[in-house]
């Protein structure tokens, strides 16, 4: 053989040599680089695994440790706490209103401030931390339905605050049961003179000034105008018959011819007729919405509006003027009174804005003084720190003194009346075509 | 004294009782002049209203409750006597007419003549009972002693009235008056009795209810009162006292039922609305296809009868 | 205790003519209908009431006017009429029911429908809200309305003579209305009659309600109002008498209105009002019960 042919093979055989080391290098490298990696993962893993565990340990216990001392914390509260009575977890309030009857479309409107009221103390967490529940029963206007929804508030639902009832008839009918039964009472629309004489010195109390007052508000504004010869036309009930009366005291013979109507009998011609025949000035009249439009409808009817009208707040309302004929009536010949809140207080301002905020429309007659019963009875109930009536019935005093509300302030005196009562004098207008009331004056 | 929570309820419960006890005396009065005797008396709440005021006008003087009542029963049931003479000798529905008119003017006359009795002011009545300081419990209790034992006596009286030849004869006048009088019985006198004994009783029912609601005034004295009491009459069947006092039972449940009802179930109607048409629908029903009521009348037990059928046992 | 009042006598008087016509058109159908079958009809209130509220239904909340709830007044309240005595009196009759029996059962019917309008209408006071014309007719206020009451009754009068004089249906009405067993066996198909009474009785008792809803207010017990005084004047009539009716209501009109100008003169209550009415019930009853009908030949009943 010669040497180009040992050249040739070893030529072949390095190059062989030489791919087989790139392969071999190249490929160690790769498997290198897998084995490495793997150990690399594994030892990370595996470190992971214990660092993870270790957090999750660490967590667990310190979460462990809130919950149990959290817990441990409450019951030690509870057992450390002073033994005797609080207040229960939910407080509840009743409420008598008319819903239907004479004075339903009244109480429709004055159950809102009472349930704004509950509404406004719940958003702020309740009676010391504790909600309010409000049980609201009707009355129908009636005495006897009173007594009775008064006594399921009582009796079933276990309530030691009751706000209302609206007619004082209501008032007189459960003012007994309610002392027995120790249960505060609270109205804020009853304004008979005789709950005064008939309870005094116990659970019946009242946001809205007696009628002795109204009386001689009314007697007061005819006397000014200088009439002489005046007739009285009012309610056959307490709230009328208290005006009536105590007009008399201050009118005396001023009063020629003196009528009480049945609100039930719904035609009056006959009275009308009376006043008439008796040629007076002047009208002093005590009436509700139903017999209200009724009485002013047939007055203009029969042409009575050449004579002053000088109405109680009976008749104050939008209600008047679904009949048309005692709307006109009403602007043509009546002046009236209402109980209202002393001018100009922030806190009327504040419960105004309150009530719009609420139902969209601004708060008429009542539903201050409702509002600032069920107030007051709330804070009665938060500084007695009881829920128990005689207890109640002392803090409800005392509060009374330092309350100021979306009526002024509400002090009660002995008898549970209020101290004073301003009045403002209105009548009606047609504005645009709507009628509505203004406010002419004040008394006193 | 320890109030005892819980019970709450069970006061409502008790305050039921005391006003069923006080309508099934009603209930028993009208019982004993329409079951038995065929009287058709629409106006038995002006007798409660005269034993409801006298006994009020007497315990607001001062007099104690034993001479408030016993003189409330007097005087209803001397108005009943003064009222029968002229009216029952007319047919049952003229009596019916009359006797509702009566109850009204008599209504009026109280509303507006106030130095009677407040008038519309309506006056408030002091309880029967003087004792003070006594839990609601028991107060509640003593009054029911109160009532079931007026009402026991009433049925008892009752009872021995119709179960007796009286009671034959009444029956027998309520069934044919013109054969009774043929038989040589005064018709006229047995009526009257019945009326006026009748009468009285709601007198009692009158007096135990104004010492109990504590206030009472004209309008609490409505022609309804005693379309009431005639519901019960009928739907627990003329004639048997038990009958009645259940049927007084059913129809005080179902109003008061009817209050507790609407705070659980969510109904399109109102519950006051619904428990009257009920009680329509049902008095029709009754009277269509059960006048008899519910429960049957009673059968004559005289004493004479009770021998005999012992005697009948025996052979 | 006596002081004079100056009275408007004139007035008193068309007052008298007004409560005169509101009470005829509300006792014909009572009457009429108490003489056929028999039992005074306690639920005729609330053919009274149905009436009004259906007619208060046209007019205020459809916005159709007076004429149309007239109307409606008149249907609904015959359609009640018609369901009272096909639903629940003449199958109670069949059944041998007992006058109590049948007056008992209106007490039930009665309450039953007045609840019906109450949960339908709710119980508050509605008004209507038409306005009516008033004028003065010398000393006299007039307003349309009673104007309407007053034409409504004398046509209602005028229609109702006819028929029962010249017609056979009216010679039945009577006969039956009289003495339903002899008119029965003389031929008459007395329940057809008395369906037909039913019906016209309670239609006219609606269109009644419907002019006192108007001229005052509508309650539920609207029909309770009108029917006492609707009573006194078919027991002052003589039961079953039309005749007797119209004179009675007329006659109670004026002892109503003329009353209360004594009552103020002797400084009693004006709601005594209602009581005279009760009273010259009650003096009908005792003294002479059949009422007027004997003038007529007809009226109180034959036992």
């Amino acid at each position: 053989m010669n040497s180009s042919a040992t050249t040739k093979t070893t030529a072949v055989l390095v190059a062989l040599i030489i791919v087989v080391a790139v392969v071999a290098g190249v490929g160690g490298y790769f498997a290198g680089q897998s084995a490495g990696y793997d150990a690399g993962y594994k030892a990370g893993y595996d470190k992971g695994v214990m660092a993870g565990g270790a957090k999750a340990y660490e967590k667990g216990k310190s979460e462990g440790y809130k919950a149990g001392y959290e817990t441990g914390y409450k019951e030690g509260l509870k057992a450390g706490k002073p033994k005797g009575p609080t207040l229960p977890d939910k407080i509840k309030i009743g409420s008598l209103m008319c819903l239907s009857g004479f004075l339903g479309p009244m109480g429709q409107k004055i159950k809102l401030g009472v349930e704004l009221a509950v509404k406004e103390i719940n958003r702020k967490g309740g009676i010391a931390g504790r909600p309010v529940e409000l049980i609201v029963e009707d009355t129908a206007t009636d005495p006897k339905t009173a007594l009775e929804a008064f006594k399921k508030l009582v009796e079933v639902d276990g309530c030691k605050v009751v706000i209302g009832p609206m007619a004082s008839p209501e008032v007189m009918a459960i003012g007994k049961y309610a002392n027995e039964r120790k249960v505060v009472v609270i109205s804020p629309t009853a304004t008979s003179p005789k709950i005064t004489t008939e309870f005094p010195d116990d659970y019946i109390f009242r946001t809205v000034g007696s009628d002795a007052l109204q009386g001689k508000a009314l007697a007061d504004t005819a006397l000014k105008k200088g009439f002489t010869k005046i007739a009285t036309l009012v309610l056959n009930n307490p709230y009328g018959i208290g005006i009536e009366e105590k007009a008399k005291e201050v009118l005396g013979d001023k009063i020629v011819l003196s009528i009480r109507y049945d609100p039930t009998k719904m035609d009056f011609r006959t009275e009308l007729s009376q006043i008439k025949d008796a040629g007076v000035e002047a009208v002093i009249y005590v009436g509700w919405y139903e017999d209200g439009q009724v009485m002013f409808r047939q007055a203009l009817e029969m042409g009575l509006d050449n004579i002053q009208w000088i109405a109680a707040e009976g008749v104050y309302g939008e209600p008047m003027f679904k009949v048309a004929d005692a709307a006109e009536f009403m602007k043509r010949a009546v002046i009236g009174t209402r109980p209202i809140a002393p001018t100009g207080l922030i806190t009327y301002k504040l419960f105004a804005e309150s009530f719009k905020k609420e139902y969209g429309k601004a708060p008429t007659m009542y539903q201050d003084t409702a509002y600032d019963a069920t107030m007051l009875a709330a804070l009665a109930i938060a500084y007695a720190g009881q829920y128990d009536g005689a207890k109640i019935k002392d803090a409800l005093q005392y509060v009374s003194q330092y309350y100021i509300g979306a009526t002024g302030h509400k002090m009660f005196d002995k008898n549970g009346d209020q101290l004073t009562q301003f009045y403002e004098i209105w009548k009606v207008e047609k504005v645009d075509g709507k009628y509505k009331f203004v406010g002419i004056g004040r008394w006193p | 004294m320890r109030e005892v929570r819980l019970s709450e309820p069970l006061i409502y419960v008790l305050d039921m009782a005391v006003f069923v006890g006080i309508f099934a005396i009603l209930a028993v009065s009208l019982n004993l002049e329409y079951g038995f005797t065929g009287l058709a008396n629409f106006g038995k709440v002006a007798f409660f209203m005269v034993g409801a005021y006298t006994s009020s006008i007497l315990a607001n003087m001062g007099f104690p409750y034993l001479a408030c009542i016993t003189v409330a029963t007097f005087a209803a049931g001397f108005v009943g006597f003064v009222a029968s003479l002229p009216a029952l000798k007319l047919q049952a529905d003229y009596l019916a007419i009359v006797t509702l008119a009566f109850g009204e003017i008599l209504r009026f006359i109280f509303k507006n003549e106030e130095w009677i009795a407040g008038g519309v002011q309506g006056i408030t009545v002091p309880s029967a009972i003087t004792i003070t300081g006594v839990p609601i419990q028991t107060m509640m209790l003593i009054q029911l002693t109160i009532v079931y034992a007026a009402l026991a006596i009433c049925y008892f009286i009752a009872q021995r009235v119709v179960n007796s030849p009286y009671g034959r004869t009444i029956r027998a006048i309520r069934e044919d008056e013109l054969a009774a009088q043929v038989l040589g019985k005064d018709v006229f006198k047995y009526k009257a009795q019945m009326f006026t004994l009748g009468s009285a009783m709601a007198g009692v029912s009158g007096s135990l209810f104004s010492q109990y609601v504590r206030f009472i005034d004209p309008y609490t004295f409505e022609p309804i009162l005693t379309f009431t009491v005639w519901m019960m009459v009928i739907l627990g069947g003329p004639a048997n006292n038990l009958g009645v006092i259940l049927g007084a039972v059913f129809v005080q449940a179902l109003e008061r039922g009817a209050r507790i009802a609407k705070d659980y179930l969510l109904l399109p109607v109102d519950p006051h609305n619904l428990r009257v048409m009920i009680i329509g629908i049902l008095i029709i029903l009754i009277l269509m296809y059960r006048p008899q009521g519910l429960f049957r009348e009673s059968k004559v037990k005289t004493p004479a009868l009770e021998v005999a059928s012992k005697w009948k046992k025996r052979s | 205790m006596l002081f004079l009042v100056v009275v408007n006598w004139l007035q008193v008087l068309f007052n008298s003519a007004v409560t005169g016509s509101l009470y005829l058109l509300a006792a014909v159908g009572l009457t009429l209908t108490y003489g056929l079958t028999r039992f005074p009809n306690f639920a005729h209130a609330e053919f009274m009431a149905l009436g009004a509220y259906a007619g208060y239904t046209i007019a205020e909340q459809l916005k159709l006017g007076f004429p149309y709830s007239f109307i409606a007044a008149f249907i609904s309240s015959a359609a009640l009429g018609a369901a009272s005595y096909l639903l629940v009196f003449r199958p109670l009759t069949h059944r041998g029911a007992t006058i109590i029996h049948l007056m008992v059962a209106s007490i039930g019917l009665d309450f039953f429908v007045r609840h019906l309008i109450k949960q339908v209408w709710g119980g508050e006071q509605l008004s209507f809200r038409m306005v009516w014309p008033y004028f003065d007719v010398g000393p006299v206020r007039i307003t349309g309305l009673w104007v309407a009451l007053i034409l409504s009754a004398i046509v209602m009068v005028g229609v109702m003579h006819i028929v029962l004089t010249r017609t056979r249906l009216g010679k039945a009405i009577r006969a039956s209305a009289n003495n339903p067993d002899l008119a029965m066996a003389s031929g008459v198909d007395v329940e057809k009659i008395a369906l037909v009474v039913w019906i016209v009785g309670a239609a006219l008792a609606g269109v009644g309600g419907l002019f006192r809803a108007a001229d005052t207010r509508l309650v539920p017990l609207i029909g309770w109002e009108i029917l006492l005084p609707a009573f006194a004047v078919v027991i002052l009539g003589g039961i079953g008498s039309f005749y007797g009716a119209l004179i009675a209501a007329y006659v109670i009109g004026l002892a109503e209105n003329f009353g209360v100008v004594f009552l103020v003169m002797f400084k009693l209550s004006t709601d005594y009002k209602f009581a005279i009415a009760f009273l010259i019930l009650i003096l009908t009853l005792i003294l002479k019960p059949s009422g007027f009908g004997r003038l007529f030949g007809e009226g109180g009943k034959v036992v």
